[in-house]
């Protein structure tokens, strides 16, 4: 019952992550923070089953710093990308991860105006798109980003654009709580202030 | 399939050398022994799978547990029964673990996977206290408990636990359960009754209580639940943590709550 959205902007990606940690009927935690900022051009969107979700992010974050580390300089957004679907790969067979992730970040080099964006899912596929969505949220979401999503959008038509998928999860989504949003872009991650209808 | 006889197992003696190297094992690091197999996990289930296999005992599953941070600490408030099935084992276990003279810690689950990795917890950060001449952080310790029981994830640990103390940065809890996770918060319940008691706790909340408020909305909240969950009940007991570390505030028969809370008088002792 986990949300992951993320799709291009002019400049940028917006990523939206639900806030809320549950157990079985219990909601655990309201503003648990599932967008990891990996460095400061990069964001990983993560969920999946309790304890993998962390473990599995975190060890990939210490790994990309190591990488930073060790070369004096920083991992690109495409190179992470595969890396991290080479770590859910190899792994699915002895001890699978079961966790969905999106990649979202920004290196000047990268074509397109430096933005990319990565699908991931726990079976170790690797998706570049312009827009991604995770969960039963895809089912409400994806056709309304076809019909709604340019990736030449201001970063505020962005905004107003997660605000309509989310009244959207409002309207008709089952289950739908609180999120939080942030922005990749040249000048690195910001945290954005979110407020989904209520 | 595996198919072991359970009923004729040889029982070999051990060498000397056998039990020394086994207790020396044991001395070093804290672990269970696990099969010598690709995957234990899936190996033990198969295996004990078996019609005459042994099986398997489980303590204390019903239960309900609870803390909360407010401005004057934190509170841990817990029940003390413990079930196997319909039986009650026992009306009078200490759910709460003092790991440390600064941190405390809950138990629900199985008793003995909490004790043992809690005990296990302990000597771990009265360790990192030796090493680094300073305490341990919540964090710092709740963490490794998370990592322990992550590192065990599949092979049937139950625990969910609340882990608090008062370090550098103040109060803090964390939660802590067998599936690893692990999450920082301000009011966290667990156990069967966990779903009845948050119904009293959330909705008697207030940051800014007194001290004798705040350890009568953990007793209240845990009664409350002991009221409508079969497997909970017992005495209640009540701890309070503040920066000089832990304290046990009270320890109160359900019954005699019950009593105090709805009036009742005893048939046999009429009221004055």
């Amino acid at each position: 019952m986990e949300t992951l959205l993320a799709f291009k902007v002019k400049g940028g990606v917006l990523c939206l992550a639900d806030s809320s940690v549950n157990h079985s009927i219990v909601k655990m935690k309201d503003d648990e923070d599932k967008i990891l900022e990996i460095d400061g051009h990069k964001l990983l969107l993560s969920a999946g089953e309790a304890g993998d979700r962390v473990q599995f992010t975190e060890y990939i974050s210490k790994n990309i710093k190591l990488y930073s580390l060790r070369n004096s300089y920083p991992m690109s957004t495409p190179a992470a990308a595969n890396f991290i679907r080479n770590e859910l790969a190899t792994s699915i067979r002895s001890h699978p991860y079961s966790i969905n992730l999106i990649l979202a970040g920004y290196d000047k080099e990268v074509e397109d105006g430096g933005t990319s964006l990565y699908y991931m899912d726990y079976l170790g596929s690797l998706q570049k798109l312009n827009f991604g969505c995770h969960g039963y949220a895809s089912y409400f979401l994806l056709g309304l980003l076809d019909r709604h999503h340019k990736c030449d959008l201001s970063l505020e038509d962005g905004i107003n654009l997660m605000h309509l998928c989310t009244t959207e999860l409002k309207t008709r989504f089952l289950v739908s709580g609180k999120y939080t949003l942030k922005f990749v872009s040249s000048e690195g991650i910001k945290v954005l202030p979110f407020n989904a209808p209520q | 399939m595996i198919n072991i006889d359970f009923d004729n197992i040889e029982q070999s003696q051990p060498t000397l050398y056998d039990t020394l190297a086994s207790d020396v094992k044991f001395l070093n690091t804290p672990h269970f022994e696990l099969p010598p197999n690709a995957n234990p996990g899936d190996f033990l289930r198969e295996t004990f799978d078996h019609p005459s296999a042994p099986k398997a005992l489980e303590f204390a599953h019903g239960t309900t547990t609870l803390a909360f941070v407010y401005g004057g600490g934190i509170i841990v408030s817990v029940d003390s029964k413990s079930t196997q099935g319909p039986y009650v084992a026992s009306r009078s276990v200490k759910k709460v673990i003092e790991i440390t003279p600064t941190l405390l810690g809950t138990m629900a689950g199985g008793a003995a996977d909490c004790s043992f990795w809690e005990r296990e917890l302990g000597r771990r950060c009265r360790l990192y206290e030796l090493r680094n001449k300073e305490l341990i952080s919540v964090a710092a310790a709740s963490k490794i408990l998370a990592n322990i029981v992550y590192s065990y994830k599949g092979y049937g640990l139950s625990m969910g636990t609340m882990i608090t103390g008062w370090d550098k940065t103040g109060p803090q809890l964390y939660y802590v359960d067998n599936d690893g996770t692990r999450l920082h918060g301000q009011r966290f319940s667990c156990g069967s009754g966990s779903t009845y008691a948050y119904g009293v706790l959330d909705t008697g909340f207030k940051w800014d209580m007194n001290d004798e408020e705040a350890y009568e909305l953990g007793r209240r909240a845990v009664y409350h639940a002991t009221h409508r969950d079969a497997y909970s009940g017992g005495a209640i007991n009540v701890y309070h943590v503040q920066k000089d570390g832990w304290k046990k505030i009270s320890s109160d028969d359900c019954f005699k709550l019950y009593q105090k809370y709805y009036n009742i008088v005893p048939i046999n002792k009429p009221a004055n």
